[in-house]
C-alpha cells in the first residue's frame, strides 16, 4: 500500500531534479568572432547568429525553429485588404539599463531598419510605407500586402533599439552613430554584453530586467553568463571541448562526428538547418570573355544534374551527416515543396549529354575557394562522376574574396556556393535564386517571366494556400531548368557537453541560449 | 664614431623604406581582385550594395587620390578604420600588436634558452650519443611544419595530460606566462633548431683558437673559459642570425595564433587580407615594417657591442 | 753546479691519429737551470712547440703525453687539473708566436691581464687595476691607463706582442715558456722584444725557455741551446761553442744553410733530402738519411744524448751524433 506514495515521491523527485538549473557560467567555442554588434549595418553571420540574445524583435521564430510566437509584441494581424499590419506591444517589458520599452522605440526601430540608406538588409521591410503608435499599438501601412512581413518582423534586423539612447550616441551621421552605440549595445534581450576582448572572448550577463519567465515562474535566462571563446582552428576548438575547458563548441567538422558521437561526455547535436550547397552554373549564351557557354544548353545542365551521385558526395564530405537537395530551397525553409530532383542516374545522364550534341571531351571549368578542403574533395569527386559521360572539369581555385568578386561579376563557367535563409520565409532565396532583375539569380542568368510573375505575386498573396502553390509551380520550373547543380543540405554540427540542456541553434542559424541552463 | 650618432644614421636609413613600404603595400592590397564588400557579403551583395558602400568608403575615387588620403592621414597619426570590424584601426593594433609581441619575444627567449645550453653540450660532446640526440631531435622539429608541432603539444600536454591549458591568452601576466608556454615553444622551436646549429659550428671553431689555448695556458678554469673567451665571440655570428629571424617569428606568429586561439594581430592579418580590408592591411603592414627595421638596427647594435672589430662606418 | 729548476725525463707526445700515430715528441730528455734562457731550437715540424705544450699539458686529444717533467720537485704531469691549473700562469707562463689570434679580440687588454691576476693572486678592485697598470709599463707601453680599456686590434704588432708578455708575467711566474714569440714580427721591432725578455728576466729571477727556428735569435739572447731534430734533442751546449763548432751532423747542416752575419761572404748549403715522416720513423739515428757521415752503426740503433763535455768544455756538452769527431775535423764554421 504504501508502494504508491514512493512511487508518487520517485515521480515527483524526478521532475524536480529536471527542472532547470539555474546559475553558472556556459562557456562557449566560435570559429570566429563578431564584428559589428548592430542589427541594421552589420553584414556578416557571425554577428546576426549571436544577436538575438541581446536585441529582441517583435515576433520570434517558436522553439526549434518551428513557426511564429509572440516576441516584444502579443498579438498582431492584418486588415481585410492586407494594406495595414497591427501590432500589439508587450506592456511591463524594460531595456537592461532599466528604461521602459515604448512604442515609439518600435516606431523608430522599424523605421530605421526600412531605410535604404541604412546597411543591406532594408528589402525585407520594403513593403512598409509608415509606422505610426497608437497608444500601445504599432500600426504598419503597406504599400501592398505582404505575407512575409510576420517573417520580416522576427528577422535580426528588425530589433527594437531604444530611440533615446541611441539618439545620445555621438556620431556625424548614421553609420558613426551605429558605431558608437554598438560599443555598449542596451537591448530588451536575455543578455547584456559585459565585456567584448575582439579576437579572443566576448562575454554576455544575464539581464535580471528581462521579461520572459521560465519553468520556476522566475525571470529568464537560466545561465549567469555566456562567455564565447574563439577558437579559429578546428582540431584545437575539439580539444578545449573534450579536455573540460568548453561547454560547447560549434562548426565541428563532419570529419570528427562519429568520433564525438561516440564520446561519453558530450552530445553531438546535429541541428537541422537552411543550409544548401550547390553549384551555380552561368547558363548564358557566352562566358564573360566572350568565349561560347555549353551551359546554356538545358540538357547538358540535366545531364550534369543526373550524373552527380549526391549520397556519394554526402558520404564523402560531409561523412553522412546531410541529405540531397530536394529544391532549391531547403527542407527547413516554409512553402518547401519536395521536388522529383536529380537521382543518380548515369545512363540518363549519358542519353541527355548524347542529345544536347556536344561531343566527349567537353572542357568545362568549375572555380572553388582554395585551402577549402570540402570543396576540393567535392570538385575532385564531381571530376571522376562527370567523366563517364564525356566531360573534363577543369578546377581553378582562388581565395574567398577573387571568388567573391569573379561571382560578382558573372565571371565563371561554374562555381561552389552555398545558402543560409536569415529570414524564415522562402522569398529571400527565391528573391536571389530565382527572380533575374535582383542580381541575375544567383549571377546564372536565369530569367523566367512566369516566375517573375508568380514571384510578384507571391509578395502580395495573403491566402496562405494559395501562396503555398505559387511557390510549389516556382520550384518545379526551377527544378526543370537546373541552372545549378543541386548538391545537400548539411546541419549544424554542434557539440556540447553532457552538462548543456536546452541549447538550440535554429535553421536560420541563430543561437538560441534563453532556455539554456547548465546541469551540475 | 661613437654609438648614438651610428643608431640615429640607421634610424635615418628606414625612412625612405618605409615610404616604399607604404607605396608597395596601399597598391598590392588594391590590386587584388575583390574589395571589401563583396568579400563579406558574398552571393548577398547587389550591385547597388556594393556602389553605394564603395562611394561611402571613397573606394571608388582615383588611386592617386586615395593613397593622397592615406597620406595625409598617416601623418596625423590617424591610420583610418577598419571597413569591417568597424573601429580605428589603431585601436585594434594597439590592442593586438602586444600580444603577437609577448609570443614572439617569449619564443625568442625560449629559443635561445634552448638553443644556447644545448649547442654548448653538442658542442662540447662532439660525435657522442649526447650531441647525435640533440641534434637528431633539433633536425626532426626542423622537418615538421609549425601548426603540426603545436597542435601535438596541444593535444598531448594541453588535452591529454591537462599541464597546459588548451590554447588561449590568460588575463594577468603570470597567466599569459603560463598559457602561452606551449605556443611560445612552437613558434620558437624551429628556431631555436637554427641558433643551435649554427651556435654548435661556431663553438668548435672558437675552441680550436688559439686565445683559447693562451686562456688555458693562463690556468683559467673551464668554466670561465667557457662562459667568457667562448661563448661571446661564438655568439657574434648567431645573434646576427637571431635578429634576421626573428622577423621571420613574427610570420609563424599568424599560424601559431590560429591554433592556439591567441588574440594576437597575426590572425587579424590573414582575416583582413581574406576580407580585403584595406586600412587593416597597411596599418599591420606598416607596424611590421617598422618593427622588423628596429630589430635590425638592434641586432646591428648589438653586434657591434659584441665585436668591437667591427668599425661604425 | 746548481740544480735545474726543471727536467724533463724521457717526455714522450705521440698522437693517435686515423692516418697512424705519430710521435711528435720522442723521448726528450732536458734540464734547465734557474735564470738561464734555454733556446730550444729546429725545423718547422720538429718538435719544439709540442714540447713546450707537453709540459704545461696544453697538448689536445688525440695527443697522449708521458714521462716525467720535474718541477720544483714534482711531476706536473701526475698532478691533477686542478693543481695544474694552479701552476699554469701561477708558476709557468707561456706566450704564444702570433699575438692577434692568442688575444681574444672582443676582451679588453685590461681586462684579458686582470683575469690572470684574479685567478693566481689575491688582488682585487683598485689594487688589480694598479697592477695591470704597472705590468703594462713594465712591459714598454706608453700611458698604460688608458689602454686598459683597448681592444687588441687597437695595438700594433709588437705593442701586441709586449701585451701577451705582460698577461703572461702578471703573476710572476719562475718559468716562461716562449713560443716562437718573435717570428711573426719584423727586426727592429723583434729586436725591441728580446731585449725586453731579457731584461724582465732579470728584474724578475726567471728562467725562459725560447722556442725558435732563427738562429740569430738563439745568438743574441740564448745561454745555452738545444737542437732538436724530428722530435728528438740531437744536441745541447753553450750557445758560443754550439756556433763555434757543432756537434751533430745534423747542427753543422743547420748552420751552413743560413746566412752569416760576418764580412765574408760564402754560399748558403742547404740540407739535401726532406724531414722525415713522423709516422714512419727511420730506424736508428732519424737523421741518417740525410747526413753525408751516417754508417751503418747510425742506423743499426737510435744513439743515445751522449755527455761529451770533456776538460776543454766546462759547461755540459750532449750529443747524439756517434760522428761528432769528424764534424771538427771537417772544419771550424765561420761566423
Amino acid at each position: 500500500m504504501s508502494k504508491w506514495w514512493v512511487g508518487i515521491l520517485v515521480v515527483v523527485l524526478g521532475l524536480g531534479s529536471a527542472a532547470p538549473v539555474r546559475g553558472g557560467t556556459l562557456v562557449y567555442g566560435r570559429y570566429a568572432d563578431s564584428l559589428f554588434l548592430d542589427p541594421v549595418f552589420t553584414d556578416a553571420n557571425l554577428d546576426i547568429w549571436i544577436m538575438q540574445n541581446i536585441y529582441e524583435t517583435l515576433i520570434q521564430i517558436g522553439p526549434n525553429g518551428k513557426g511564429l510566437v509572440p516576441g516584444l509584441a502579443t498579438q498582431w494581424g492584418f486588415s481585410k485588404d492586407g494594406k495595414t499590419f497591427t501590432l500589439t506591444l508587450r506592456p511591463g517589458v524594460r531595456f537592461s539599463d532599466g528604461t521602459p520599452l515604448t512604442a515609439e522605440d518600435v516606431k523608430f526601430s522599424l523605421e530605421r531598419a526600412k531605410n535604404p540608406d541604412n546597411g543591406a538588409w532594408n528589402f525585407l521591410l520594403g513593403s512598409v510605407n509608415t509606422v505610426t503608435v497608437k497608444g500601445n499599438q504599432i500600426v504598419l501601412d503597406l504599400k501592398n500586402p505582404d505575407p512575409s512581413l510576420p517573417a520580416a518582423l522576427a528577422t535580426f534586423n528588425s530589433a527594437i533599439l531604444p530611440k533615446k539612447l541611441y539618439a545620445a550616441a555621438k556620431g556625424k551621421n548614421e553609420q558613426e552613430r551605429a558605431k558608437a552605440f554598438a560599443e555598449k549595445p542596451i537591448g530588451t534581450g536575455p543578455f547584456m554584453l559585459k565585456e567584448w576582448k575582439r579576437g579572443s572572448s566576448m562575454t554576455l550577463v544575464r539581464n535580471p530586467l528581462y521579461w520572459r519567465k521560465g519553468a520556476d515562474g522566475q525571470p529568464l535566462p537560466y545561465l549567469d553568463a555566456i562567455r564565447f571563446e574563439i577558437i579559429p582552428d578546428d582540431s584545437a576548438r575539439i580539444l578545449k571541448l573534450q579536455s573540460g575547458e568548453l561547454d560547447g563548441a560549434e562548426f565541428i567538422p563532419f570529419a570528427r562526428v562519429a568520433e564525438l558521437q561516440a564520446d561519453p561526455k558530450l552530445n553531438m547535436k546535429l541541428f537541422p538547418s537552411t543550409r544548401v550547397n550547390f553549384i551555380v552554373m552561368n547558363t548564358r549564351p557566352k562566358l564573360k570573355n566572350g568565349s561560347s557557354n555549353p551551359l546554356n544548353n538545358l540538357k547538358l545542365r540535366q545531364a550534369l544534374n543526373y550524373a552527380a551521385d549526391k549520397q556519394a558526395l554526402i558520404k564523402l564530405v560531409s561523412f553522412g551527416n546531410g541529405k540531397p537537395m530536394t529544391s532549391y530551397l531547403s527542407s527547413s525553409t516554409p512553402l518547401q515543396a519536395p521536388q522529383p530532383m536529380y537521382p543518380y542516374d548515369l545512363d540518363k545522364a549519358k542519353q541527355l549529354f548524347g542529345e544536347s550534341g556536344f561531343q566527349p571531351g567537353l572542357e568545362l571549368t568549375l572555380q572553388i575557394v582554395a585551402g577549402s578542403a570540402d570543396q576540393s574533395a567535392l570538385a575532385t569527386a564531381l571530376q571522376q562522376m562527370w567523366e563517364p559521360l564525356g566531360v573534363r572539369l577543369k578546377i581553378e581555385q582562388q581565395d574567398s574574396a577573387t571568388q567573391n568578386a569573379r561571382y560578382a561579376d558573372s565571371d565563371f563557367q561554374m562555381q561552389f556556393n552555398y545558402w543560409t535563409d536569415d529570414i524564415a520565409d522562402p522569398n529571400e532565396l527565391t528573391a536571389y535564386a530565382a527572380v533575374y532583375k535582383n542580381n541575375q539569380s544567383f549571377q546564372t542568368g536565369f530569367q523566367s517571366d512566369e516566375v517573375d510573375r508568380l514571384f510578384a505575386a507571391s509578395q502580395q498573396e495573403t491566402n496562405p494556400a494559395q501562396r503555398a502553390a505559387q511557390y510549389k509551380r516556382i520550384q518545379e520550373i526551377y527544378t526543370r531548368a537546373a541552372p545549378m547543380v543541386f548538391l545537400y543540405e548539411q546541419p549544424f554540427a554542434v557539440a556540447l557537453s553532457k552538462r548543456v540542456r536546452d541549447f538550440v541553434q535554429i535553421p536560420l542559424g541563430n543561437n538560441v541560449f534563453v532556455n539554456t541552463y547548465l546541469e551540475k | 664614431m661613437n654609438r648614438w650618432s651610428y643608431v640615429l644614421i640607421r634610424v635615418l636609413q628606414v625612412i625612405p623604406t618605409f615610404f616604399v613600404v607604404m607605396v608597395l603595400v596601399f597598391a598590392a592590397a588594391r590590386l587584388l581582385p575583390g574589395d571589401p564588400l563583396t568579400a563579406i557579403l558574398g552571393e548577398r551583395a547587389t550591385e547597388e550594395m556594393v556602389v553605394k558602400a564603395k562611394h561611402e568608403l571613397g573606394l571608388d575615387q582615383p588611386l592617386p587620390v586615395q593613397f593622397w588620403i592615406f597620406l595625409k592621414d598617416f601623418f596625423q597619426g590617424n591610420l583610418g578604420d577598419s571597413i569591417n570590424l568597424k573601429v580605428p584601426v589603431t585601436r585594434l593594433i594597439l590592442e593586438r600588436m602586444p600580444v603577437t609581441l609577448f609570443l614572439t619575444l617569449y619564443a625568442a627567449v625560449l629559443a635561445a634558452a634552448l638553443a644556447i645550453p644545448l649547442a654548448f653540450v653538442a658542442a662540447l660532446r662532439k660525435d657522442t650519443w649526447a650531441d647525435n640526440l640533440i641534434r637528431g631531435v633539433f633536425q626532426l622539429g626542423l622537418s615538421m611544419p609549425v601548426f603540426y608541432i603545436g597542435l601535438q603539444l596541444l593535444t598531448l600536454l594541453g588535452a591529454r595530460l591537462r599541464w597546459f591549458p588548451v590554447g588561449g591568452y590568460g588575463n594577468t601576466f603570470g597567466e599569459h606566462l603560463y598559457y602561452l608556454f606551449l605556443p611560445a615553444l612552437t613558434l620558437g622551436f624551429n628556431l631555436a633548431a637554427i641558433l643551435m646549429r649554427n651556435l654548435r659550428a661556431s663553438i668548435l671553431e672558437v675552441l680550436q683558437a688559439e686565445y683559447v689555448d693562451f686562456a688555458r695556458a693562463k690556468g683559467l678554469r673551464p668554466s670561465l673559459i667557457l662562459g667568457k673567451h667562448v661563448l661571446r665571440n661564438a655568439l657574434i655570428s648567431t645573434v646576427t642570425l637571431f635578429g634576421l629571424n626573428i622577423g621571420g617569428l613574427i610570420g609563424g606568429a599568424v599560424i601559431t595564433e590560429t591554433v592556439f586561439a591567441i588574440p594576437g594581430v597575426g590572425r587579424l592579418m590573414v582575416d583582413s587580407i581574406f576580407g580585403r580590408d584595406y586600412p587593416v592591411i597597411q596599418g599591420l603592414t606598416l607596424t611590421f615594417a617598422l618593427l622588423v627595421s628596429l630589430v635590425f638596427i638592434l641586432t646591428d647594435v648589438i653586434h657591434a657591442q659584441l665585436d668591437p672589430r667591427v668599425e661604425a662606418a | 753546479m746548481s740544480e735545474p729548476i726543471l727536467k724533463l725525463n724521457n717526455l714522450c707526445t705521440v698522437f693517435h691519429t686515423a692516418r697512424g700515430r705519430f710521435t711528435a715528441v720522442d723521448g726528450v730528455n732536458l734540464e734547465l737551470f734557474p735564470g738561464e734562457v734555454l733556446g730550444l731550437v729546429g725545423e718547422s715540424g720538429s718538435g719544439k712547440s709540442v714540447t713546450l705544450r707537453s709540459i704545461l699539458r696544453l697538448v689536445r686529444p688525440p695527443g697522449r703525453v708521458s714521462g716525467e717533467v720535474r718541477w720544483r720537485g714534482r711531476n706536473l704531469l701526475s698532478l691533477s687539473e686542478p693543481q695544474m691549473r694552479q701552476v699554469r700562469g701561477g708558476e709557468i707562463s707561456m706566450i704564444f708566436q702570433e699575438p692577434m689570434t692568442a688575444l681574444n679580440p672582443v676582451l679588453p687588454v685590461g681586462e684579458q691581464i686582470a683575469e690572470t691576476l684574479r685567478e693566481h693572486t689575491e688582488l682585487s678592485g683598485n689594487a688589480l687595476r694598479q697592477r695591470a697598470i704597472e705590468l703594462l709599463e713594465l712591459v714598454g707601453i706608453p700611458s698604460p691607463k688608458e689602454r686598459l680599456r683597448d681592444y687588441p686590434h687597437q695595438f700594433s704588432g709588437g705593442m701586441r706582442q709586449r701585451v701577451m708578455i705582460a698577461i703572461a708575467l702578471a703573476s710572476n711566474p719562475k718559468l716562461l715558456l716562449a713560443d716562437e714569440p718573435t717570428t711573426a714580427l719584423d727586426v727592429t721591432i723583434q729586436d725591441q722584444i728580446l731585449k725586453l725578455l731579457l731584461r724582465l728576466k732579470d728584474t724578475l729571477g726567471m728562467s725562459v725557455i725560447l722556442v725558435t727556428h732563427d738562429l740569430g735569435v738563439v745568438a743574441q739572447t740564448c745561454e745555452r741551446v738545444a737542437v732538436m731534430y724530428a722530435g728528438r734533442i740531437v744536441e745541447v751546449a753553450p750557445a758560443a761553442e754550439l756556433f763555434a763548432q757543432p756537434r751533430h751532423a745534423y747542427t753543422l747542416g743547420l748552420l751552413n744553410s743560413v746566412p752569416g752575419a760576418g764580412s765574408t761572404r760564402r754560399p748558403l748549403i742547404p740540407i739535401p733530402g726532406a724531414p722525415p715522416d713522423l709516422t714512419a720513423l727511420p730506424p736508428g739515428c732519424s737523421f741518417a738519411p740525410r747526413c753525408a757521415f751516417a754508417t751503418d752503426e747510425c742506423t743499426a740503433q737510435r744513439p743515445p744524448l751522449m755527455d761529451i763535455s770533456g776538460p776543454e768544455s766546462p759547461a755540459v756538452r750532449l750529443t747524439a751524433c756517434i760522428h761528432h769527431d769528424a764534424l771538427s775535423a771537417a772544419g771550424e764554421v765561420t761566423r
